[in-house]
Formats: structure tokens, C-alpha cells, sequence
């Protein structure tokens, strides 16, 4: 197995997918949060909040590190090569769901540092130390550590849905058609569902506050081990799916 | 694929022919466990790949031409299977010197030649060290001296009491390297033969050509069979050349010449053959 996880990340750092994802997953989070600290005044709690909660953004980009980690294997016939080193589907699927998931914590957790690292002392500068925001050092190292598990999760649950849908290009279309368009939809549609949807559960788990949300959120732990359950459902599908697949 | 059975042996290199849309990517792609049988089965030392505990040391395939991520160095790829299957990064710059690709190991795939990418490929097939070897058309894009090199190659690997199973839709192709051919058409087998076997085969008796200061000698030993076509020179009917100069050595006859004649022509002709309905039948 562990010499499936090291294959799989070889496969990561050797082609710039992940480089690029990861850099426009950092860069991202840390221009709205400059933008944000240099244009308008962060003087509430809720806006400290949501300042930090800018972190999770890295993990849509994550959500389509994994799915182009999954199909692209497809997409590019090396799922052949694949499946002939380790002819056992399950375990290649559970050895690129820890790759992917382990290289998203590491692009969550760099997120995380620079955020951090950019607003509190800017804050401060300001005037506004967030512990006089109401958010104690305890909630930073939360939304820190909320964040950087979302983007480790996301990406996890990138692979399974890649493992599914294996027209790439499709995958990522639908992936980012559900993620940005469906999911906030009918979360902010239906009532009692925000909490459950893909978004909230991101949001839950990134610090973000009901009133960021506009519903209700899940305390942190709880949306973790909800998003957990969902990339389970689809990863176990994908081992049920992959290994009757006919490859090539 | 319907009824078709065959079995490769050790030491020996099995062609395995048809016309394309034969069937004859899908049956591999069966014997390496990527697809599915809808019954029967295949099996690599008397267990199905997918079972093999250490698949890469045991068959090393090579299936199409494409299978590399574009931007992926070509040593990287091979990396990454070689870290799967626990193969030390030395082997990989090993089979790369192996296949004459350690100039192009750093660049990305999609500047690879057909030729090159047919390299690559054989490079990871060849990276456990494998007992058995598996490969489909690996002449396609390989330049004459590429080829000469593969079958060079292909020979050293039988040598070495390996057993290798090759495809092509070519026969010429394989003709001078494989010592047996299974020739399917639409999914079922046409012939399973040795090469003289499929020669005779086409033409009922082989001829052998065999030039000799002492001709008529010969002539006289062989009786019948032989036809004198010009003076010095022979024709055998229904013989080999090893009976034929086996027959010289015994009387001290020398031969100046010992040629089976239209082994070529005849083989291509058989292919054409057992092939021919898939041929007039395709749109």
C-alpha cells in the first residue's frame, strides 16, 4: 500500500496539474484577503470570521485536483499502466484518495499560514486584534486547521467523483456545474438542507458563521465527519463501479 | 471473441495474427485482466493476472501506443510504475539505456516520436524483468532499424527461456521472428501452427533451392524430386533444406546454396487465406 501512496504521488508532482492547481488554490484565498483587509474595514466579528473562512476556497480547487487526478488516468491511458502494476482496483482507488487527500492538506494547510499570517498582524495594525473581534486565538487555529481538512476532504471527494465520471472534461464541468450552481441553489432554496450541502458543510467546517452562511451551519467537527461520510459514499461506490470496468 | 484457445509457451515466441478488428487487442486485454470475458478465462503460469501477487516481475505488456500523460517526462513514468511495483529508480535508467531512450528520459511525452512512445512502453514492460512478455503491434513506429532491433531483442528475451507472445496484423512482420503463429479472424481461431506447419500448409509441399558444383550428384541421391533448373542449380520438391543438407553432408557434397523457396510469398498467402471473409465482409 505504501508503495502505491508513493507511486500515486510521483503522479502528482511529475506533471504541472497539481503545481497550478495549488498555486491558484493559495494565491486565490490570499488576494481576496488582501483585497478584503485593504478596501474595507473589518470591524466585527463577522467579518473576521469571514475573513479567515476565505481559506476554504482553496478546496474547490482541490475538489478538481482529484477529479482530474481520477480521470485523467482515463483521459490519458495511464490507467492502463496502472491497473497492470496493481491489478487490485480498490487499492489503487484508496492509494490515490490518501495522494490526493494528503497533497490537499498539504495546499490547505500553506492557505491557512499565509492567510493567517497576512490578516492578524494587519488587523492589529488597524486597530482590531481579532481577540478584540471576538475571535479568540483557540478560533483561529480552528478555522485554520477546519480549513485545511476541508481542502484535504475536497480533494478525496474530487477522486471518487473523478472515479465515477471518467470523461474528464465532463467530470469537471459537472463537478463545478454541482459545486458553484446546484449545491448553493437548492441549499439556499430548500429548507433545513444548507447545512447538509456541499457548500455549507465547507463553510461549517471553515469557521464560517450562520449569518456568512444565510442558514444554519454545522459546528466544525460535525460538518467534517458529514463531507467525510459523502467522499466515503462516493469512494466506496467508485470500488464497487472500477473493478468491473473494462479499461483501455 | 468465441471458443478461442491457445497457450504460449516458455522459451518460444507465439505471433498472434489477424486483420485489425480481429479481436486480437481485446484478447489481450483479457489475458492482462483489463477487460472482462463474458465466460472463460485466462491465466499467466496457471493463475489469472489479477491474482498474480507481483504482476510487474511477471508479465511485462506493451498494449497501445499512447498511455503517457503528456507533460510527463518519460523516465518519470516509468518511475511511477516502478515505485508501485518496488522496483529500484537504477532499474529505470537501466531499461532506458536498454531500449536506446536515456537521451529523451527528461523529455515530456508529447514531443515522443511513435517510435519513441513504442520505447517507452517496452522500457516499462521490461522493468520487472519479466518471465513472460506480452505485446501488441510492437513494430508499429519502430523505423527498419527499430525493427531489426526488436526482433533482435525478441530472440535474445526467447533465449533466455521466456515466453512471449506477440500480435501484429502484419505477418511479413513477424514472420522472421516468431517460431509459432495463432491466426484469429472475427474472434475464432483460424490456425494454431508452427511456421512451416502454416507454410505447408498454403502449398502442400515446400521446394528447396540448392545450388552445387556437384548437382547432378544430388540430383541422383534425391531422385524424383528433384528438377535440374539450370546447370549447377536444383529444385526439391516436398523437403527441407536441413533434409536436403543433411543428405549433402552425408555423401560430401558441397552446397553453395540452400534456400526454402517462397516461404514468404506462401506465408502471406495463407494469412490472406484464413483471413479473407473478414476482409470482403468488412464495409
Amino acid at each position: 500500500m505504501t508503495r502505491l501512496i508513493g507511486s500515486e504521488f510521483l503522479k502528482l508532482r511529475t506533471t504541472r496539474t497539481f503545481w497550478w492547481l495549488s498555486l491558484v488554490a493559495v494565491a486565490l484565498p490570499v488576494v481576496i484577503t488582501v483585497i478584503t483587509l485593504a478596501t474595507s474595514h473589518t470591524t466585527s466579528n463577522n467579518d473576521a470570521r469571514a475573513l479567515l473562512s476565505n481559506i476554504g476556497i482553496a478546496g474547490l480547487f482541490m475538489i478538481i485536483l482529484g477529479v482530474v487526478g481520477a480521470a485523467g488516468e482515463y483521459r490519458h491511458g495511464t490507467i492502463t499502466s496502472t491497473f497492470l502494476v496493481a491489478p487490485d482496483r480498490r487499492r489503487v482507488l484508496v492509494a490515490k484518495g490518501i495522494a490526493h487527500g494528503l497533497g490537499g492538506l498539504l495546499t490547505g494547510a500553506v492557505t491557512a499560514a499565509l492567510v493567517v499570517a497576512i490578516s492578524i498582524p494587519w488587523l492589529s495594525a488597524q486597530g482590531h486584534a481579532v481577540g478584540t473581534l471576538g475571535v479568540p486565538t483557540g478560533d483561529v487555529v480552528a478555522i485554520a486547521a477546519g480549513s485545511t481538512v476541508y481542502a484535504g476532504l475536497a480533494a478525496v471527494f474530487g477522486v471518487g467523483f473523478g472515479s465515477l465520471v471518467t470523461n474528464q472534461v465532463a467530470a469537471v464541468v459537472m463537478v463545478l456545474v454541482l459545486v458553484s450552481v446546484i449545491d448553493p441553489v437548492v441549499a439556499g432554496l430548500v429548507n433545513g438542507y444548507g447545512k447538509f450541502s456541499l457548500q455549507g458543510l465547507a463553510m461549517g467546517l471553515s469557521g464560517a458563521t450562520d449569518k456568512n452562511a444565510g442558514y444554519e451551519l454545522f459546528a466544525p467537527v460535525v460538518a467534517g465527519l458529514i463531507y467525510l461520510g459523502y467522499t466515503t459514499v462516493l469512494l466506496t461506490a467508485a470500488t464497487l463501479v472500477v473493478p468491473q470496468r473494462d479499461v483501455g | 471473441m468465441d471458443g478461442l484457445t491457445f497457450e504460449a509457451r516458455p522459451g518460444s515466441i507465439l505471433g498472434f495474427l489477424g486483420p485489425n478488428g480481429a479481436g486480437k487487442t481485446t484478447t489481450l486485454r483479457i489475458i492482462l485482466g483489463l477487460a472482462h470475458p463474458t465466460s472463460g478465462g485466462a491465466t499467466i503460469d496457471g493463475r489469472p493476472y489479477r491474482s498474480l501477487t507481483d504482476p510487474t516481475h511477471s508479465v511485462g505488456s506493451v498494449l497501445d501506443t499512447s498511455g503517457f500523460h503528456p507533460g510527463r517526462r518519460g523516465r518519470d513514468h516509468l518511475r511511477i510504475i516502478a515505485r508501485a511495483a518496488g522496483i529500484p529508480v537504477s532499474r529505470v535508467d537501466e531499461v532506458l539505456r536498454l531500449v536506446e531512450l536515456s537521451s529523451a528520459a527528461r523529455t515530456r511525452a508529447k514531443a515522443y516520436s511513435l517510435g519513441m512512445r513504442q520505447r517507452l512502453n517496452l522500457a516499462a514492460a521490461l522493468l520487472g524483468d519479466p518471465e513472460t512478455l506480452v505485446l501488441d503491434e510492437p513494430a508499429n513506429g519502430l523505423d527498419p532499424q527499430g525493427i531489426r532491433w526488436l526482433r533482435d531483442f525478441l530472440r535474445s528475451m526467447a533465449a533466455q527461456d521466456r515466453t512471449i507472445l506477440v500480435s501484429s496484423h502484419v505477418l511479413s512482420e513477424v514472420s522472421q521472428t516468431v517460431d509459432e503463429v495463432v491466426v484469429i479472424h472475427r474472434g475464432r481461431l483460424r490456425a494454431h501452427a508452427t511456421l512451416a506447419e502454416l507454410t505447408g500448409q498454403a502449398e502442400g509441399v515446400r521446394t528447396v533451392r540448392a545450388r552445387s558444383p556437384q548437382a547432378d550428384r544430388l540430383a541422383e541421391l534425391l531422385g524424383p524430386a528433384a528438377t535440374t533448373a539450370e546447370p549447377g542449380l536444383i529444385r526439391v520438391s516436398d523437403t527441407t533444406p536441413e533434409k536436403v543438407g543433411d543428405l549433402a553432408a552425408a555423401n560430401g557434397i558441397t552446397l553453395h546454396e540452400l534456400v526454402a523457396e517462397g516461404i514468404h510469398q506462401s506465408l502471406e498467402e495463407v494469412f490472406l487465406e484464413l483471413t479473407r471473409d473478414a476482409e470482403a465482409e468488412s464495409p
